[in-house]
C-alpha cells in the first residue's frame, strides 16, 4: 500500500515537471513547483508513517518551511518582474530582455562613433 | 472503507493537479491548487501522519491566500481574456494517468515501529537547533523581501 503511494507521489512529480516544461506564464511556474514540493513531501510523510517513527514527521517542518521560503521568494520575484516588465510570460520576458540588450549596444556604438 | 476513500483522494488528487496546470484562468487554477493542497492533507491524515496533516494544511491556507492575491493583481495588469472553456479534455486525461495508483501495486516491505518518545520531544531534543537556524532563515527572507519591494518602490 504504502508504495502505491510512491506511484501516484511520481505521477504527481510528473505532472509539475510536464508543468514547467510546458508552460510560459511565471503563475504557472509557480504553481508546478508547488507541485512538485508536494510529490516530494509525500513520498517522505508516507514513508515517515509506515515506519512509525515521530522523529522523521520532526524533520518536515524542515521541509514546509524550505518549501515556504522557495515559494516566497519566487512570488516577490513575480511580483517584481510583473511591476518593471508589465508581463509575466517567459517568452515576452526574454524578449524583452534582448531588446534591451540590443539598445544599449547601439547606444554604446553610437557614442562610440560620437 | 478507509482504502476506498484514500483512493478517491489520490485521484482527486491527480485531477486536481493537471486543472491546476491546464486552467488558462490564474484563479481558477490557484483554486484548483488549494484542493491539491487540501487533498494531500486529508491523505496524510488518514495515513496517521496528524502532525503532517496539520502542516500541510496550514502551510497549504498560506500559499493559497499569498498566490490569490498576486494572481489576482496579475489578472488586472494582464487583462487577458478569459475563455470560459470546459476542461474536458484536461480531466480525462488526469483519470487515465491516475488508473496506474488503482491498478499497479508493488511488494511492501514491513517495518517495524521503532519505540518513540513523542513528537515535541523528538523535535527540541533532536530537532531545537534545525528550529532556530529555520526561524532564523525565514526572518531574513521576510526581511530581504521586504527591502526588494520597498527599493523597487524607491526607483518609481
Amino acid at each position: 500500500m504504502i508504495l502505491d503511494y510512491l506511484i501516484l507521489s511520481f505521477t504527481l512529480m510528473a505532472i509539475g515537471i510536464y508543468g514547467l516544461v510546458t508552460k510560459y506564464r511565471l503563475l504557472k511556474t509557480i504553481i508546478s513547483i508547488e507541485i512538485l514540493a508536494t510529490a516530494t513531501t509525500m513520498n517522505f510523510v508516507l514513508l515517515v508513517a509506515a515506519s512509525g517513527q515521530v522523529l522523521g514527521e520532526t524533520l518536515l517542518i524542515l521541509a514546509f518551511s524550505t518549501d515556504i521560503c522557495v515559494s516566497s521568494i519566487i512570488v516577490a520575484l513575480l511580483v517584481y518582474v510583473a511591476r518593471n516588465y508589465g508581463t509575466t510570460d517567459i517568452r515576452e520576458l526574454a524578449k524583452l530582455v534582448k531588446d534591451r540588450q540590443t539598445n544599449e549596444d547601439n547606444q554604446s556604438a553610437n557614442s562610440e562613433v560620437r | 472503507m478507509n482504502n476506498m476513500i484514500i483512493e478517491i483522494l489520490a485521484i482527486g488528487l491527480i485531477i486536481t493537479a493537471f486543472l491546476a496546470i491546464n486552467l488558462d484562468n490564474s484563479i481558477y487554477s490557484v483554486i484548483a491548487l488549494g484542493c491539491v493542497l487540501i487533498f494531500s492533507s486529508l491523505l496524510y491524515f488518514f495515513n496517521g501522519a496528524f502532525f503532517a496533516a496539520i502542516f500541510q494544511f496550514a502551510v497549504g491556507a498560506g500559499t493559497i491566500a499569498v498566490l490569490l492575491i498576486v494572481s489576482e493583481t496579475l489578472d488586472v495588469q494582464e487583462s487577458h481574456e478569459n475563455k470560459p472553456k470546459l476542461p474536458i479534455a484536461t480531466i480525462i486525461v488526469a483519470v487515465l494517468f491516475s488508473i496506474p495508483v488503482l491498478i499497479f501495486t508493488v511488494p511492501v516491505i514491513q517495518i517495524i515501529p521503532e519505540a518513540t518518545t513523542g513528537f515535541p520531544y523528538d523535535l527540541w531534543d533532536f530537532r531545537s537547533i534545525d528550529v532556530m537556524v529555520q526561524g532564523i532563515v525565514i526572518l531574513i527572507i521576510a526581511v530581504g523581501m521586504v527591502i526588494l519591494l520597498k527599493s523597487q518602490k524607491g526607483g518609481e
